[in-house]
């Protein structure tokens, strides 16, 4: 595979932890970014995990190219932190290398959903999903994280204009609402997965209720259960039927590999 | 069982009948002849990330392990970076970072390359778009519709890349799709 690549060099960031206390204003920060921040500092960007039944919130900033926190991310930095590594480094790999996120879970998978950009929904969302730990801390081992992505829509268009909306994404700031699960033994394996589809039915009631639902279902986080290519909207599917049919006109991948979302 | 399942997710542990570990295209093209030919099933794996039972091992079927396909190579002339499936991010990330480049890939340098075809957020996404928006070419094509195909087949990808197209069904994508 080959990949375009672009000028990279300082970077600013680094991995913060935060009490679970503090996740309705997480919550509402990753709104607030949305409206403000990530659109006007497109170098910015986090990746962040919300332990419900951990009480611990553990967040990586990045900002390329700076050398301090830039306002882009303060909604994100007037939350009081346990730890704050943020720092400036060489390269995003030095960044990485410094801040380790490592998790002890055993068997793990997830889950996700779509929510429109709405900062009572989000806040509202990551609370529905209280009673579904609370459920997961009755397995062995469990562990229950959320994962909100914001997706401006500057990536979208960015991704129309590269070969077309092949998923068919809406242009429309957005949250891909993913959870983590967490767990000991394959015994609890139905259990444990029906509690990540039954968080994705709640959120989905809700978002439904209010107009912000979005039917995409992002492929990388998605359960196995999740129909992901349908979910590219019906031109894109059928459109990848034809492909299907054209570049492997034996079926080869849809019946000879078990692995991998299908064209259903 | 170690190269098997390895540090994986156990909800992905599989006991496959076979493990093959190709080290060049002309391996993965032939080994995909024999798996079509004989209709056997089969998995193939990347960086092994995913969780999902079935997407990177198998029961009773024949597992192709990506892990020793590590070439990668920088482009000078048109700022790319070319790499086998046995990388993970932060091996072409750490390579590309000598030259003062990166690519539009995952967010830590333990998952490997395979999120590029399932769309892929990166941490430069806000910028350049997924990384699925950044991929210049497969070996096999560069036509911008390769999206589409990469999307459909996130396990084609990594056959595609050692040409199971030019192998299997005679119609290669760099001249229609």
């Amino acid at each position: 595979m080959t990949l375009k690549t672009y000028p990279s060099g300082k970077i600013w960031g680094g991995l913060v932890i935060y009490s679970t206390q503090y996740q309705d204003q997480l919550m509402a920060a990753f709104a607030t970014y949305q409206k403000e921040g990530q659109i006007s500092n497109k170098d910015t960007a986090m990746l962040t995990y919300v332990g419900i039944n951990n009480q611990t919130i553990f967040a990586t900033y990045v900002a390329y190219g700076a050398t301090s926190c830039p306002a882009a991310l303060q909604p994100f930095f007037d939350i009081p932190a346990v730890f704050d590594g943020t720092s400036t480094y060489e390269t995003f790999m030095a960044l990485t290398d410094a801040n380790p996120v490592d998790f002890v879970v055993k068997r793990w998978t997830y889950a996700m959903t779509n929510i429109y950009l709405d900062n009572t929904t989000y806040v509202d969302a990551a609370n529905a999903c209280k009673e579904f730990a609370d459920q997961m801390s009755t397995i062995n081992g469990g562990t229950y994280a959320l994962m909100p992505q914001p997706i401006s829509t500057s990536m979208i268009d960015a991704s129309k204009s590269t070969g077309g909306n092949a998923m068919g994404l809406k242009s429309r700031p957005q949250l891909w609402f993913t959870v983590n699960i967490g767990w000991n033994y394959a015994a609890d394996d139905a259990k444990a997965i029906a509690i990540a589809a039954a968080t994705m039915a709640k959120i989905e009631s809700i978002t439904k209720s209010r107009g912000l639902y979005d039917p995409f279902i992002f492929l990388n986080d998605a359960a196995a259960a999740q129909k992901a290519i349908r979910s590219y909207g019906p031109e894109n599917f059928s459109k990848m039927g034809q492909v299907s049919k054209k570049y492997d006109p034996y079926s080869m991948f849809q019946t000879q590999v078990p692995g991998g979302f299908k064209i259903v | 069982m170690e190269v098997a399942n390895g540090d994986r997710s156990p909800t992905a542990w599989k006991n496959p009948t076979c493990i093959f570990s190709p080290t060049s295209a002309n391996d993965v093209s032939l080994a995909v002849k024999i798996l079509a030919f004989t209709g056997s099933k089969y998995a193939i794996r990347s960086g092994g990330h995913s969780p999902l039972e079935g997407w990177a091992s198998i029961d009773n079927g024949v597992l192709i392990l990506m892990s020793e396909m590590k070439d990668l190579s920088y482009n000078t002339a048109d700022q790319t970076v070319r790499f086998g499936f046995g990388n993970l991010w932060g091996d072409v990330y750490h390579y590309t970072e000598t030259l003062g480049r990166l690519p539009v890939g995952g967010r830590v340098g333990t998952v490997g390359p395979m999120l590029t075809p399932g769309g892929g957020l990166s941490h430069m996404s806000n910028r350049y778009g997924f990384s699925v928006d950044n991929v210049a070419s497969f070996d096999v094509g560069t036509h911008s519709k390769l999206k589409y195909a990469m999307l459909i087949f996130p396990r084609l990808c990594l056959l595609m890349e050692a040409s199971l197209l030019l192998a299997h069904p005679p119609s290669p994508i760099s001249s229609g799709l």
